[in-house]
């Protein structure tokens, strides 16, 4: 023990690269790719057991792409703190009954998304810095207090710079859709198919960023007229003018900027669980249909011709993707994958 | 002149309202040490106290003009600077000292180690890399998605209805929408409350509402790292806020539009002022801690159970006796109604249910 405390640094080495081989170890299982999964579960990465329990209901400690990989020091902490609770200062009881509390919450009611696993991140952060500082003041640590920080700040930035420069550019979703562009489909009558040449990983960023903060038409038509496949303002002209045209409405699936970017009269759906809102509350629209009558009940009752949607939406249920490739064309696409479908007219 | 706007908005519902709530809070806490910090909370303070006005004149008074209903918000301002003269010129005095310390970067007259020292130093470091980074392009971009598009249409359309009604099904039959959220009106509210100043100028774009995801993001890290700074070290308080920002989930947060950064800051000073109140029961302070707590539910569903366990935390852990603890958490329940919370009770009793009906996917 003496000896280690006269070796902060070297020691704080040896445990940082053990650290680093088990976080990476877990996160190797706790990523791993499942074939023909449920691409709902997938997407929220909690398609099997373990991962259902480790990133759904211990996803604070264990989802290490939203979180990084230090909050895995927290769990010795409280199990030390959780042991030693007697022991505890009064307001240090109330934060392990406020933590662990807050913590079964999330975990049992926000399982499927990191969203909420992100409420108490802070929190999480400032008790494992805490703890260490606690540990190492009071103790034959002491040497420790200065050097620890920075090398939890190495792993931190060691993990952010994979994250961004490895894993980004390996995603599947960026590989389809950034880095090895497709596009077929009728544009203003017109077929249109070609193919982006694969692009770097630093291009690759760049796409997705601007991918997740697409050009607001409003103010920055610039950027439409420079990048016009990344910008949803052809999808929504089209909505406007085929509204002006008395053409038959959208049904949007689970895509509110119709509303917020158009004054368009559309029909609300989700495919995630195949629900239709409207002043009727909520009912489903596949359920007891096959495709020829889902499409009469859209087309004829709810003089719906044209659906609205996001592609990895269209995934959620087998039922609605199939109707789209069955009974529907895409006239419109954009970067991200937003789609317009017309749907098709009975030949008479 | 649309970012001319955008500072208009923010003078006066981040500046007015942050030294509305900066005279409250200086009221009840008189420590002076703790007047930054204060600042740093008034600032966060002021959009949700506009939100929670705006909620209670839709609610009883509706039908009026955007003018009337601003007006009226800066009344209420105005009076709650008036519980505390003095914090004007302590405010004042801290966003001067702010410019003051911005200028000192480039004249580099303090050593990088020194320069951390100083939470207000850190502030404009935080604000410069932002604006380097392109806070204008960001601000300026459409947003894609579904969950912060709820919130903005269904914003939208009760400043075009100018009221808030509870009523069974959300829906709007004109357009078709149907709002699906569960959540409670604070952040809804911050676009209704941009629209109505949009409204007076007869032209405006929503930077206002896309600037607080940003806003309160960069918020909540000073206040982590002015409190851990004290608490620990400059060293630790720099690492944590940095560990905070390489984490894709919190980078994430403060820079894509969404209620994130919003509902964590008040939930985690909810947090803070919970275990503040345990370790020193004062009943002063409890208001403050009935704001965040009752903001945070006002905000998301999830606040609003989290602000139950706040409850039990304070009445199991305060170490008085039953009656105080009684009178302690009774107080604390209407607060945290008052202060939000009663939304869902009239939801669940008049509107759509809350988290009784059907759905149970958002």
């Amino acid at each position: 023990m003496i000896s280690i405390s006269k070796k902060p640094i070297l020691t704080l080495s040896i445990v940082t690269i053990i650290f680093i081989v088990i976080s990476e170890i877990i996160y190797t299982i706790l990523t791993r790719e499942i074939v023909d999964a449920d691409i709902n579960m997938v997407h929220r990465e909690i398609e099997t057991t373990d991962k259902l329990i480790f990133n759904g209901f211990l996803g604070q400690f264990f989802r290490m792409k939203h979180f990084g990989v230090l909050n895995l020091l927290i769990i010795p902490f409280l199990i030390k703190d959780v042991l030693n609770y007697k022991k505890q200062k009064q307001w240090e009881k109330a934060f392990l009954f406020l933590y662990l509390t807050i913590l079964a919450l999330i975990g049992i009611k926000g399982f499927f998304n990191p969203r909420y696993s992100l409420t108490i991140f802070p929190v999480s952060t400032v008790y494992l810095f805490y703890s260490i500082w606690s540990l190492t003041h009071s103790s034959t640590l002491k040497s420790y207090t200065k050097s620890v920080p920075y090398f939890l700040l190495f792993i931190s930035i060691f993990y952010f710079s994979k994250e961004i420069f490895l894993l980004k550019f390996n995603d599947s979703f960026y590989k389809e859709h950034l880095t090895n562009q497709k596009y077929s489909g009728i544009n203003n009558g017109t077929k249109i198919k070609w193919k982006q040449s694969k692009t770097s990983s630093l291009k690759a960023l760049k796409m997705a960023i601007i991918n997740s903060h697409l050009p607001d038409y409003k103010h920055n038509s610039k950027f439409y007229l420079d990048y016009p496949k990344y910008s949803q303002l052809k999808i929504f002209d089209f909505i406007k003018e085929n509204h002006l045209k008395n053409e038959k409405r959208i049904m949007t699936n689970n895509l509110p900027s119709i509303y917020y970017y158009t004054n368009v009269n559309a029909l609300y759906y989700w495919s995630g669980d195949d629900l239709i809102f409207d002043n009727n509350g909520q009912y489903p629209l596949f359920k007891n249909r096959n495709n020829q009558e889902v499409k009469r009940f859209l087309t004829d009752s709810m003089n719906v011709g044209y659906i609205y949607t996001y592609e990895p939406y269209n995934k959620y249920f087998d039922e609605f993707h199939s109707f789209l490739e069955e009974e529907c064309d895409l006239i419109e696409q954009n970067y991200s994958t937003y789609q317009l479908f017309k749907i098709k007219e009975d030949k008479q | 002149m649309v970012f001319l706007l955008l500072i208009c908005k923010i003078l006066f519902f981040i500046g007015i309202g942050g030294l509305a709530s900066f005279s409250v809070i200086t009221r009840l806490s008189t420590d002076p040490e703790n007047n930054k910090v204060n600042f740093l909370y008034a600032l966060g303070l002021g959009p949700a106290l506009a939100s929670l006005v705006i909620y209670y004149l839709l609610l009883i008074i509706p039908s009026l003009t955007s003018s009337i209903y601003l007006s009226i918000i800066l009344l209420f301002f105005v009076s709650l600077i008036f519980v505390n003269l003095k914090a004007i010129s302590i405010f004042l005095q801290i966003v001067k000292s702010l410019f003051v310390n911005g200028l000192t970067i480039f004249q580099l007259k303090k050593g990088l180690k020194n320069y951390f020292y100083d939470t207000n130093n850190v502030l404009i470091g935080i604000l410069l890399i932002v604006m380097v980074f392109g806070v204008k392009n960001i601000l300026l971009t459409q947003i894609p998605g579904h969950d912060v598009l709820e919130y903005m249409t269904q914003g939208d359309y009760i400043f075009h209805d100018k009221a808030i009604e509870y009523v069974a099904h959300r829906y709007y039959p004109k357009t078709g929408f149907y709002y699906v959220g569960l959540h409670g009106w604070s952040f809804p509210l911050q676009v209704t409350l941009e629209k109505m100043v949009d409204d007076l100028f007869f032209f405006g774009y929503d930077l206002y509402f896309k600037s607080l995801t940003l806003f309160y993001g960069i918020l909540l890290l000073l206040i982590i790292y002015y409190w851990t700074k004290r608490y620990m070290n400059v060293v630790y308080a720099f690492s944590i806020v940095c560990v905070l920002c390489l984490a894709k989930g919190y980078l994430t947060s403060i820079s894509y539009f969404h209620i994130d950064s919003y509902r964590m800051f008040f939930f985690s000073l909810s947090f803070l002022f919970t275990l503040q109140q345990i370790n020193n029961p004062n009943l002063k302070l409890l208001v403050l801690l009935s704001f965040f707590a009752g903001t945070s539910g006002f905000t998301h569903s999830l606040g609003v159970i989290i602000s139950v366990i706040i409850g039990a935390g304070l009445f199991l852990y305060i170490q008085k006796d039953w009656i105080y603890k009684s009178k302690f958490l009774l107080l604390y329940t209407v607060l945290v109604l008052l202060f939000g919370e009663i939304h869902y009770i009239i939801d669940i009793v008049h509107g759509t249910g809350w988290i009784f009906k059907e759905i149970d996917f958002y």
